[in-house]
């Protein structure tokens, strides 16, 4: 790390957590997440924040221009002293989410749900798995 | 005195013994090294998620009004959620915790609550405390091997729910917490409502508040953060609970079965040895008729 100053060397440490182990725990130059108030952007000597965020896409600009991206549910930000971190229930890696099987994934979660008539348990399952393949999806097909 | 036949089929049959408690033992020594895994893996999600509710409480200041922290005044009706495994065969595992959430309950009733009602997650807990007369209001399964966190959310949105609901008054949650392979420990935890000392505390050992130093910008108000924090805090609670009752339930097993499996071979060698002194006695036997037989000729 550099240490002249300016935001152009400066960078953040982003860790993304969830409760089945780390996603992401790197550093990068730019954080943009989707807060429940709107896409929020983190550079480096960003203030204070806690955030609210929604299921979505989250983007992690890494040095050389390369952009991680993650498809991530609700959860919570929180940005202090250049450390992100980011604590949602689950978060893909764009470039792993194949389309065909995030798509198989979605219209196997549908039949679940039909099948499970009120067994909460495969209730919740089938959605919460509908939930996951429509938010990869919609990741994937967006445009950039 | 079994004849040699006899003796022969048992040891067969405690050797066939030996071979299932043998594998069960390697599985569950498998499955086990798989749950600590898990508990590691989300140990760094459960201190971010004290940290920011510690740090959105202090900014929300007054707690009171938030209905999963308010302590009631009525002691109606209490709910235990008993955590025992869906399968037996792992040594005092889940007797360990029926014990424990029975007296529990108990205590409950002493401290001064009408009723006692048991959630049971997993199929033996559920089972014994129906059996025992007890009145369970849910009983979940499936999963106690490996739980994952979804299946956390539907336990915790059922008790969450009956709770919000005023069913119950106060939630306690009874689990075996993994300690170390060869220990494991029964816990008694209050969930609900969320004790204050949990919403506040500061997890690690570093003593680092969160956002000590600088005001941060809450996005919502912390107060609207903090409610909807406290519902992740139940669900990441329970999924740890789960966990740690899987990853017990193994190390049980694992034990269990190795006693077993020591006891086959120790019962294996006794056998082998009455089976070689019933052959010798045969033999003795056949001689001694043999020399009689001659003798009677001469």
């Amino acid at each position: 790390m550099s240490t002249t100053s300016g935001t152009g060397q400066r960078q953040l440490s982003v860790k993304v957590f969830t409760p089945e182990g780390t996603v992401h725990d790197g550093r990068v130059r730019m954080v943009i997440a989707p807060s429940v108030e709107g896409e929020i952007g983190i550079l480096p000597r960003h203030m204070p924040v806690v955030a609210l965020l929604k299921p979505g896409e989250t983007r992690l600009r890494i040095d050389d221009g390369d952009d991680v991206l993650l498809a991530t549910t609700a959860g919570y930000m929180s940005v202090e002293d250049d450390n992100v971190v980011i604590l949602v229930e689950q978060a893909e890696h764009h470039d792993r989410i194949d389309r065909a099987r995030a798509e198989a994934a979605l219209n196997q979660a549908r039949e679940d749900l039909t099948a499970a008539g009120d067994d909460e348990v495969l209730v919740h399952h089938a959605r919460a798995a509908i939930h996951r393949a429509e938010n990869r999806l919609k990741v994937v097909d967006r445009p950039r | 005195m079994p004849s040699q036949q006899d003796i022969k089929q048992r040891i067969r049959s405690v050797t066939g013994t030996s071979k299932i408690t043998r594998a069960m033992e390697l599985v569950a020594s498998a499955k086990l090294r798989r749950a600590q895994l898990r508990i590691e893996a989300l140990r760094p999600y459960a201190k971010g998620m004290a940290q920011l509710m510690s740090g959105a409480a202090r900014r929300a200041g007054n707690l009171s009004g938030i209905p999963l922290i308010e302590e009631r005044d009525e002691r109606r009706r209490a709910a235990v959620i008993a955590v025992t495994g869906d399968r037996g065969l792992a040594g005092a595992f889940n007797v360990n915790v029926v014990r424990a959430a029975l007296a529990t309950a108990d205590d409950l009733l002493a401290e001064g609550f009408s009723e006692v009602v048991f959630t049971a997650v997993g199929k033996k807990g559920g089972g014994t405390l129906r059996f025992r007369g007890r009145e369970v209001d849910h009983h979940f399964q499936g999963f106690s091997s490996e739980p994952t966190f979804d299946d956390a959310h539907v336990v915790a949105e059922f008790v969450t729910g009956r709770f919000l609901e005023g069913e119950t008054d106060r939630v306690v949650l009874v689990y075996n917490e993994f300690k170390s392979v060869m220990e494991q420990r029964v816990s008694v935890e209050v969930l609900l409502p969320v004790p204050r000392g949990a919403v506040e505390a500061v997890p690690d050992e570093e003593g680092q508040p969160a956002f000590s130093k600088a005001l941060a910008e809450f996005e919502p108000e912390p107060d609207v953060l903090l409610a909807r924090l406290l519902p992740t805090y139940i669900n990441t609670t329970i999924y740890r609970a789960l966990l740690e009752s899987a990853a017990a339930e193994h190390a049980a097993r694992r034990t269990a079965m190795r006693n077993a499996s020591d006891n086959a071979e120790q019962l294996i060698g006794d056998l082998t040895l009455a089976m070689n002194r019933a052959r010798q006695a045969a033999i003795t036997q056949e001689i001694l008729e043999v020399v009689a037989g001659a003798d009677a000729l001469t």
